[in-house]
């Protein structure tokens, strides 16, 4: 489904990945840790195809496509989804109106008709209960002022309302407390079926007690240093990074 | 200050020194206090970014008679509504598109063409004080050559429902200046909606030059909007002054979106304890459009409030400029002052100057002043973007949102929804 390889991009001249490669086939979960400022964020916005990274080297597949040579609303069409570490707050946007916009885009790509309001309401009504969210914030302006957590389940919302084939989910756990931690993961498990695949990058062990992943990697200083399966993540959270630091600087 | 480049001034005032002209002392006044200063320069401060040479070097026609209004299909704008309103034409007054006295008699609008009695001399006096204020070559232009405008007296008390407009078309002729004068007085007690419409049939190059002078009374309301649509290719230079009585308050909202050039200048006066001011303003320069906004808040008297909210959407290598003077003086205590600029520039080419001025010599206020924005716009598009909304519909999601913080304010329903559609029909996106 996603094939990254020899990956490198960076921002205002300075090389941020440095040579990713990862191949996710449908139905996979991985799990993508990693100190501070490795470049997690980076990849994750690099596939989404934030216009600020430079690509310097390297291929991305998708779904059979060239990934790397699509516009951002492309990709997101083709059904690639990413839920921001940071969600942006829009003000004078009705989030409600918002969501319509982008399902319609997208079903006009896939050469769906339009839905109706009515059906709209009814469908997103549905989302809202799965991420336990108020009817009362589709008629707010998008996430602006949001508490942290009501704009992780805001990311979730959008996810289950366009159903991406590919979410890439970054730490969209921080700042959660353990009931939305668990909201949130039910949301992920209710999407995942064998045509979807999740990659989703964390800095916590337990939010894989809740979205068991089958690969977990470690990215290190723009590569990916180690990978492994789900007991990978386990002997991280017991050891923390140094093994991993000091191999790298050796 | 070249000789040359007041000539035309002179020549032109002398055509209106008929000694039956009641104003005659003022405008004799306002020319020679014109004559000393003569047109700003690039060497003025407040002018440096503003370049008026055009308009001071301006070949500008001597032809007194105006355009036939016969020849008008003249169309009242919907949005005028059912209220009070005064037409003029290519300069002249035209009463049989006007509406000048509601049916009680709270609110009555005279011509200056037909001024009398009473009304002459509060009108002298008031123009007296407003031409002491200093710095405003363009005040003083405006008193010496004024030809036609305006009073609207609202009295004590009256709630009005419908908006007053004001309509100030130019139809046809080239190299035409104009330099009306309107003067709104209010009451103790009243509430009222006044809308100015500056606006052009064609694209021809003129120039027009209005004052609008503004008294709100104590506890009074007024809710002010001016609509700057003039000929792409017009200069466009006013001044606006209001003074405000105690709890009163002053709501203003102002569109550009015509004029190769446009200056404001805006002095709002906080006389009473209590008064505040709400300015809002909107302007969406394209091609080479130069729009410059100075405004002076002076704020005299304790518990005054004010708040700028001036927003730019610039396209092409359009320049905007923002200058906003807050002075609060030593008696104005507990007072509140808060002052936002914010451009949206969508070309490199663009350029938008914001100097925030504070004078405060009280010691109990609050005072803000905010600045551009640039990667907000970029993270929300990018963000309406990675959910599959392409970049023409992102950015015209943007934009929108971004003018309708002000837009969305106008309390007056069929103006805010004008009002919209321009920002839209402006940004090349009429649906
Ligand atoms: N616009 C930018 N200009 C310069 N450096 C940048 C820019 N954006 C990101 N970086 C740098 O790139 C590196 C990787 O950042 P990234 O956000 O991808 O890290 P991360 O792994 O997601 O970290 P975290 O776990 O803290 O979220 C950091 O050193 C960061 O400072
Ligand atoms: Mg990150």
């Amino acid at each position: 489904m996603l094939t990254i390889k020899n990956l490198q991009a960076g921002i205002e001249g300075k090389t941020i990945l440095k040579g990713i490669d990862l191949n996710v086939k449908p139905g996979e979960v991985h799990a993508i840790m990693g100190p501070n400022g490795s470049g997690k964020s980076t990849l994750a916005q690099v596939l989404a195809g934030r216009p600020e990274y430079e690509i310097l080297a390297g291929a991305v597949d998708f779904l059979g496509k060239d990934l790397l040579e699509m516009a951002p609303e492309e990709r997101a069409r083709e059904g690639l989804f990413l839920a921001f570490q940071y969600p942006v707050e829009i003000p004078g946007v009705n989030t409600s109106y918002f969501l319509r916009t982008a399902l319609n885009e997208i079903r006009a790509y896939r050469g769906d008709t339009k839905m109706s309001p009515g059906d709209f309401l009814k469908m997103i009504r549905e989302k809202l209960k799965l991420v336990e969210m108020d009817a009362a914030f589709l008629n707010r302006s998008v996430n602006e002022g949001f508490s942290g957590g009501e704009k992780k389940r805001n990311e979730v919302l959008q996810m289950a309302v366009l159903q991406p084939r590919l979410a890439i989910l970054d730490e969209t756990d921080s700042g959660l407390d353990i009931d939305a931690l668990k909201v949130v993961a039910d949301g992920v498990n209710k999407l995942r079926s064998k045509d979807n695949a999740f990659i989703v990058v964390t800095h916590y062990q337990r939010l894989l007690n809740y979205i068991v992943p089958d690969f977990v990697h470690v990215l290190y200083d723009g590569r990916i240093v180690q990978s492994g399966d789900k007991s990978l993540a386990l002997q991280l959270e017991a050891n923390g990074y140094d093994a991993i630091k000091t191999a790298a600087m050796a | 200050m070249e000789p040359s480049q007041t000539s035309w001034v002179e020549e032109r005032s002398l055509l209106r020194r008929d000694p039956a002209n009641p104003f005659l002392d003022v405008q004799k006044r306002a020319l020679e206090q014109f004559q000393r200063s003569g047109f700003p320069g690039a060497r003025d401060e407040r002018w440096r970014f503003t370049d008026v040479s055009g308009i001071a070097n301006g070949n500008w026609s001597t032809a007194t008679e105006r355009a036939a209004t016969s020849a008008l299909d003249l169309q009242l704008p919907s949005w005028r509504g059912e209220g009070l309103c005064i037409v003029f034409v290519d300069g002249l007054f035209q009463p049989q598109w006007s509406r000048l006295h509601s049916e009680d008699g709270a609110v009555e609008l005279t011509p200056f063409s037909q001024l009398q009695g009473d009304l002459i001399d509060v009108i002298s006096r008031r123009m007296k004080e407003t031409g002491q204020i200093e710095d405003q070559p363009f005040l003083n232009l405006n008193t010496a050559l004024m030809d036609e405008g305006v009073v609207i007296r609202i009295a004590d008390g009256v709630q009005l429902a419908a908006p007053v407009t004001m309509l100030y078309y130019h139809t046809a002729g080239l190299d035409k200046t104009y330099h009306p004068r309107n003067v709104i007085i209010m009451g103790a007690e009243a509430q009222a909606a006044v809308i100015e419409y500056y606006h052009a049939a064609s694209g021809e190059h003129y120039f027009r030059n209005p004052v609008t002078d503004i008294h709100v009374g104590d506890e009074s309301r007024l809710r002010h909007y001016v609509l700057q649509r003039e000929s792409d290719s017009a200069q466009h230079v006013s001044f606006t002054r209001s003074t405000q009585g105690r709890n009163s308050l002053y709501t203003r909202f102002a569109i550009d979106s015509g004029a190769a050039l446009a200056r404001h200048d805006l002095v709002v006066e906080l006389q009473g304890e209590g008064g505040e001011a709400v300015l809002d303003g909107l302007y969406m320069p394209q091609g080479r459009q130069h729009v410059d906004h100075h405004t002076t808040v002076r704020h005299l008297q304790p518990r005054t409030f004010s708040r700028q909210l001036y927003k730019g959407v610039l396209n092409d290598a359009a320049h905007a400029v923002f200058n906003g003077r807050i002075h609060v003086a030593r008696e104005a205590q507990k007072t509140d002052a808060i002052q936002y600029n914010r451009n949206l520039l969508l070309s490199d080419d663009a350029v938008a100057d914001t100097q925030p001025q504070l004078e405060i010599f009280a010691d109990d206020v609050r005072c803000t002043h905010g600045g551009t924005i640039g990667q907000l716009y970029e993270d929300g598009l990018f963000y309406l973007r990675a959910r599959g909304i392409g970049e023409e519909t992102a950015r015209h999601i943007m934009v929108h949102a971004f003018a309708g913080e002000v837009t969305d304010r106008i309390q007056d329903a069929a103006l805010r929804d004008q009002v919209n559609r321009w920002v839209l029909e402006r940004l090349g996106w009429e649906e």
